[in-house]
């Protein structure tokens, strides 16, 4: 089967720069806030973090986050 | 066989029969393991998972059944912000919030950042069908 031609990428760093610039953009990504859920048939939805839906749910969350943080044991 | 070690094995048994010792040499009833309550969940979850950090069990109208008092409120605002939503996952950047419910129950953990969502999720719902006293989920699928 004929390879059909790559398409077009935007332009990406490479070699020592790239991988430290993709470190970087993973940690940050994995600090963002982040909301899912889950339905009870079983299909996750995230919910954008400026989403008024989703504020209520990292305001408990932050509450939660912070009592824990504030436990001897935890 | 000799006769001696039949005759050994008869009044055995029967010593059993007569002091009543429950469940020797006896089919095991029928009834399911008991369930959890809901403190032994909490204990459970924190052996099943090193990154869940606390947890509180409510019920659905969102009483604290069992975890620290100074959780239950956010907890349950974090559970009736949810809306019908069977499974709530909200990271941060200092950690992630778990909860899982049923009809009876709701699981909500407190996390490390480095939890692993899939696995949380998969002890959360084992846990609380462990709780209902009904069937365990499947184990997660390999990566």
């Amino acid at each position: 089967m004929p390879r059909l031609p790559r398409k077009p990428t935007a332009p990406r760093p490479r070699g020592a720069v790239g991988a430290m610039a993709a470190s970087l953009a993973r940690r940050k990504a994995a600090r963002e806030p982040r909301v899912v859920l889950t339905d009870p048939g079983g299909h996750p939805r995230t919910l954008d973090p400026s989403d008024p839906a989703a504020e209520p749910l990292l305001d408990a969350a932050e509450r939660l986050l912070t009592a824990v943080q504030g436990r001897p044991d935890a | 066989m000799s006769a001696v070690i039949r005759q050994m094995a008869t009044v055995t048994s029967q010593a059993i029969l007569e002091r009543g010792t429950d469940g020797y040499s006896r089919e095991r009833s029928m009834s399911p393991a008991p369930t959890l309550t809901p403190p032994l969940a909490l204990d459970y979850l924190r052996e099943l998972s090193a990154d869940i950090r606390s947890g509180v069990v409510l019920d659905p109208a969102g009483k604290l059944l069992a975890g620290p008092q100074e959780l239950g409120d956010a907890a349950r605002d974090l559970v009736q912000a949810a809306g019908d939503a069977e499974e709530i996952h909200v990271s941060m950047a200092d950690g992630a919030v778990f909860a899982a419910r049923s009809d009876k129950h709701a699981l909500v953990v407190v996390c490390g950042r480095l939890a692993l969502p899939s696995l949380i999720r998969y002890d959360l719902r084992l846990v609380l069908a462990d709780l209902e006293g009904g069937t365990r989920p499947d184990a997660p699928a390999a990566a």
